[in-house]
């Protein structure tokens, strides 16, 4: 016995001294300060065929949301044709991975050249912040953006370095208007004799009208946590001023989640889901699968993206509409995942063309035929699908100010605290003033920092 | 009484130095990419780091977060009941079947513990869709127990907040008997038949023949698979990443589950740092504590 | 001894049982994964007819061909290389004496007890900054020292019981050391080494947070539970009998090795447990 604690006596201090040893060569961790990233080789106008010739063969690496893959089946083909030294080769990542991956691949020796990232402080802010990703003014102006885009282009703007959001020079940019809104069955609603509810008040009515009736009022799928938080979107954006979220979500000196209206925007959430009105087990269930469900004919009503549109095509059954009156249409929405260049390619022009043809006036119509709303101008789309309800929703909510952005953007960590404690309170397991608190705490201590 | 050596020229062992160069290349993957890390890991958890800019010296203030944070608190409790699920009924439930079998001469023994060792290996992604089918809505178990007229206990067992932490258990459970089977029948197979047979002569029944034979064997068995149930249940990174993500809300989160996110969606590498030396000292104090309770009782006269 | 009939029946009940119970949620996945689509059961009886169809969806997708590989090389590469270093050391411990030895072994211990998590972090930054992240080499360099624990000690197991007269009559016939360590242990031996070898395999292939945390942007050398867990996340894909058809692919190459040599699998673990 004496001789084991001698022993271990002696490991242990052995072992202290190789700690301190191996210390000795440690210093702080982390590089030096980055730099804002520059741009030393601003263009002027569209990129031609001939400048990226000028690279050489070369391949272009992209990281895009898989989400874009039949946006990108038909661009890439025709980037391929009109830059033909140019090979892309893109990886697709679901939407959570890319999140947890993009940083730290933009920071790495073999860096995409052209990335989608997210708008917001936990993406964007870090991206910028690092110096990863390049300012995109130039190419804004080459390709008549910023007229397209209008007032929302603040989304993609940022200071030098990262400190402030919403102006500045722009870092991303996207071809798409996404929003949250309410895709509804049109047979069953006739069949209630029912008109698409346009204010809260119409809307609990309708959802009561179909409980009563033996429908499944609300369609929801929240394994992936992020779906719940938009749905509650329709309902605070209802209750709560859009300029006034908008502000907390970027930053806004002074600016609070936790108001009246809040509270009252999750209780009445809640009390959708304790009255019986959400389809059962939405938290094991993947938004796809609520999705498909729902494009099956389940439920009356399913409030999500619009990039939903994809599967719940069919014009003749389905019909989508955007937020209530009450708030002026106001829900979850913004533009779609912005494409980034990164500071460190050494394909730029090639990237900038790349990125530069997605969000022209030309490829618009090419995303529209994938029923996705560009932010140019198109034309209304075929009668039959449920494209031209997307164009109307889309319209009407930025016209009256409406897109309230996401409650995520708000700081790097405020995804998991929303998601988490919304679930908890929609399952019984908290109270609204309690997660406000939490949502609240936690962009005080991210807005200290 | 010390024996002293007399004086004059001491006897010197006579030193193996080439020893060295055998050792060298173990301990230089070890050093680099074991032991430095681990330093580097305390080092780390007292600086604010991004992980990619520079880094500010915070002293004991992400340690500080760390032990006053509710949520890492939650995660470990969460933890304590996977010590249960995934240590504590296995071995419970390994010792019956052992208690049992010992009684019989079990024909096929081998393919038996073949059959029963099958979770363990399995790749933990691959238990993790295999039972997140089992418990899917329209799933086997839902299944089952609809037909035999219990639809009503039926649900999205890993996306209800009252199952979803046991449901992960049981995934445990499953993955760890195996393990406790096979270590506890091995030491079984260890026992001389003759101390079977003193017990019997002296009249003991099934009971007494277990707890005195046969539990008091496998004292050694016992200790192994403890150590390693437990610390696969403090750990369990895998199973939770694959099936709930620590969800629904935040039912099933477990401490390692936070070190990623820190680490590499949230980049506050300092604050992810001091949760890893947390955990690690817990485990160590967890299986220094099993390996003191589980050692041999007085001097031993085995 | 055979017990009583009840008692033979409580055993043979609890064992069959038992292993219905283990095998079940493995068997379930591979019926899934062949049912086709129109028969969705809900997975509690078979199916009338059976597909290969899923297999084939989950193989062109998922690049499950790539991933295996990947896995097959990381598995040797790191069985071979620690194999080596281990009995290296462990012939030191053995058979000479030198200053520290106690210590040395005690300092070992640690990589038998370290969680991963615990490491992982520096790791990660570690191997950016040697350029190594996204490689083989981000996967094979640290699985090497994390088994350097086990090996050495198990090793030196090994050659502990060689007896000392065959090493002795090796010198006396003119041997050095090193040619002893591969004329005379290294032979005796093998089946030990075979058994260590089974066992880092095992942990090697099946080894999921070091290749998400160092290998995330690289589908060129992902392993398969990474690749497998990236399939199934992906939510284009949610169809579960795809997935199912993606996770027995994953898991055949294992259960084959395991159904051929069990008996190294479970005496590599039960060995263990006497040693301790």
């Amino acid at each position: 016995m004496h001789h084991q604690r001698r022993s271990g006596v002696r490991a242990l201090a052995a072992i202290t001294a190789a700690a301190a040893l191996t210390l000795a060569g440690c210093s702080a961790p982390g590089g030096g300060s980055s730099a804002p990233a520059e741009v030393t080789d601003a263009i002027s106008g569209p990129v031609t065929a001939e400048q990226v010739a000028q690279l050489g063969d070369l391949t272009l690496s992209v990281w895009a949301d898989q989400g874009e893959q039949d946006f990108m089946d038909k661009v890439i083909p025709a980037y391929e044709d009109a830059y033909p030294n140019v090979t892309v080769d893109i990886q697709y990542k679901s939407y959570n991975d890319l999140m947890a991956t993009v940083l730290n691949a933009m920071n790495s020796a073999d860096a995409p050249d052209v990335t989608q990232g997210n708008q917001g402080w936990a993406t964007d802010g870090a991206l910028v912040k690092a110096g990863l990703i390049r300012p995109l003014d130039d190419l804004a102006a080459a390709y008549d953006y910023e007229a397209a885009a209008g007032d929302s282009i603040t989304q993609l703007e940022w200071s030098a370095d990262g400190s402030s959001f919403g102006s500045g020079s722009i870092y991303g940019m996207s071809p798409d208007n996404q929003m949250v809104g309410i895709f509804y069955n049109k047979a069953k609603l006739a069949a209630l004799g029912l008109d698409v509810p346009r204010t809260l008040d119409d809307f609990d009515k309708a959802l009561a009208a179909a409980k009563d009736a033996g429908e499944t009022p609300l369609i929801l799928g929240n394994s992936d946590k992020a779906s719940a938080m938009q749905t509650l979107s329709l309902v605070q954006g209802a209750l709560t001023p859009a300029a006034d979220t908008r502000a907390w979500i970027t930053g806004v000196d002074g600016a609070t989640f936790d108001v009246p209206s809040n509270a009252e925007a999750i209780d009445h959430f809640a009390g959708w889901v304790s009255s019986g009105y959400v389809s059962p087990g939405y938290d094991g269930t993947s938004p796809d699968d609520a999705v498909a469900a729902f494009a099956a004919g389940d439920g009356v009503f399913f409030i999500g993206g619009n990039w939903y549109a994809g599967t719940i095509a069919d014009g003749a059954t389905f019909g989508f509409a955007a937020g209530l009156k009450d708030g002026g249409y106001a829900s979850s929405g913004s533009f779609g995942l912005p494409w980034h260049v990164s500071a460190k390619s050494d394909a730029t022009l090639a990237a900038l063309a790349f990125v530069g043809m997605i969000n022209s006036a030309d490829t618009a119509t090419t995303l529209a035929s994938v029923n996705r709303v560009p932010i140019h101008a198109v034309e209304a789309g075929e009668p039959g699908t449920i494209f031209p309800d997307l164009l109307t929703a889309s319209a009407e909510q930025l016209d009256n100010g409406g897109p309230l952005y996401w409650y995520d953007w708000a700081t790097d960590t405020m995804f998991d605290t929303f998601t988490s404690g919304l679930q908890e309170v929609l399952g019984g397991q908290g109270s609204s003033s309690d997660l406000l608190t939490q949502i609240q705490d936690d962009w005080a201590a991210f807005h200290t920092k | 009484m010390r024996i002293r050596e007399p004086a004059g020229p001491t006897r010197r062992r006579r030193y193996d130095w080439g020893a060295y160069l055998y050792l060298v290349p173990a301990f230089a993957f070890y050093v680099v990419f074991l032991l430095r890390p681990v330093v580097e890991s305390v080092w780390i958890a007292f600086f604010d780091w991004d992980g990619i800019s520079a880094s500010t010296w915070v002293g004991n203030a992400n340690f500080a977060d760390v032990l006053g944070s509710q949520q890492i608190w939650q995660a470990a409790g969460h933890s304590m009941v996977f010590i249960v699920f995934y240590a504590l009924v296995p071995t419970v439930l390994a010792l019956v079947f052992i208690g049992v079998i010992a009684r019989i001469r079990v024909r096929g023994l081998a393919f038996f513990r073949a059959a029963l060792f099958v979770p363990y290996i399995l790749s933990t992604v691959v238990v993790a869709i295999a039972w997140r089918w089992i418990f899917a809505e329209s799933g086997p178990l839902n299944t089952a127990l609809r037909s035999i007229g219990l639809g009503g206990l039926a649900r999205t067992w890993l996306g209800d907040f009252d199952t979803a932490l046991p449901s992960v258990g049981v995934i445990g459970t499953w993955v760890m008997f195996g393990l406790a089977f096979v270590l506890f029948v091995s030491g079984l197979q260890a026992i001389p038949a003759e101390l079977f047979e003193a017990a019997r002569i002296d009249g003991a029944g099934p009971f007494r023949e277990f707890f005195a034979v046969t539990l008091p064997a496998l004292r050694g068995e016992i200790q192994v698979a403890l150590v390693l149930m437990i610390t696969a249940a403090l750990r369990n990174f895998d199973i939770v990443w694959n099936t709930t993500s620590g969800g629904p809300g935040t039912s099933t989160t477990v401490p390692s589950y936070f070190i990623y996110r820190e680490a590499f969606v949230t980049h506050h590498v300092g604050r992810a740092s001091a949760i890893a030396v947390a955990l690690t000292v817990l485990i160590i104090a967890v299986v220094a504590t099993v390996m003191r309770l589980t050692r041999e009782p007085g001097g031993g006269a085995r | 001894m055979n017990g009583s009939r009840r008692e033979r029946l409580l055993g043979y009940t609890l064992l069959v049982v038992g292993a219905l119970l283990a095998l079940y949620p493995f068997a379930s996945i591979v019926v899934l994964a062949l049912t086709p689509k129109g028969e969705r059961s809900g997975g509690v009886s078979l199916p009338s007819s059976i597909t290969l169809a899923n297999f084939a969806t989950a193989w062109t997708r998922g690049g499950f061909g790539q991933a295996l590989w990947s896995s097959l090389v990381v598995a040797v590469a790191v069985v071979v290389g620690a194999s080596l270093v281990s009995l290296l050391a462990a012939y030191a411990f053995t058979t000479m004496r030198f200053p520290a030895k106690s210590l040395l072994l005690a300092v070992l211990l640690v990589g038998l007890i370290m969680p991963y998590e615990g490491i992982i972090v520096p790791l990660y930054y570690l191997l950016d900054g040697m350029g190594l992240l996204n490689t083989y080499w981000a996967l094979i360099l640290p699985q090497i020292a994390t088994s350097v624990s086990l090996g050495v000690l198990w090793m030196r197991t090994a050659f502990a019981a060689v007896p000392p007269s065959l090493a002795e009559a090796a010198s006396i016939d003119g041997a050095n050391r090193w040619s002893t360590l591969w004329r005379v242990y290294l032979p005796i031996s093998l089946p030990a080494i075979g058994t260590l070898g089974t066992l880092l395999f095992l942990y090697t292939w099946n080894e999921f947070l070091m290749a998400l945390v160092l290998v995330p942007q690289n589908p060129a050398v992902q392993t398969a539970p990474l690749a497998l867990s990236f399939f199934a996340g992906s939510t284009r894909n949610f169809d579960p009998a795809v997935t199912a058809a993606a996770a027995v692919t994953v898991a055949l190459p294992i259960v084959a090795v395991y159904v051929v040599l069990q008996r190294r699998f479970i005496s590599g673990i039960t060995a263990g447990a006497v040693k301790e």
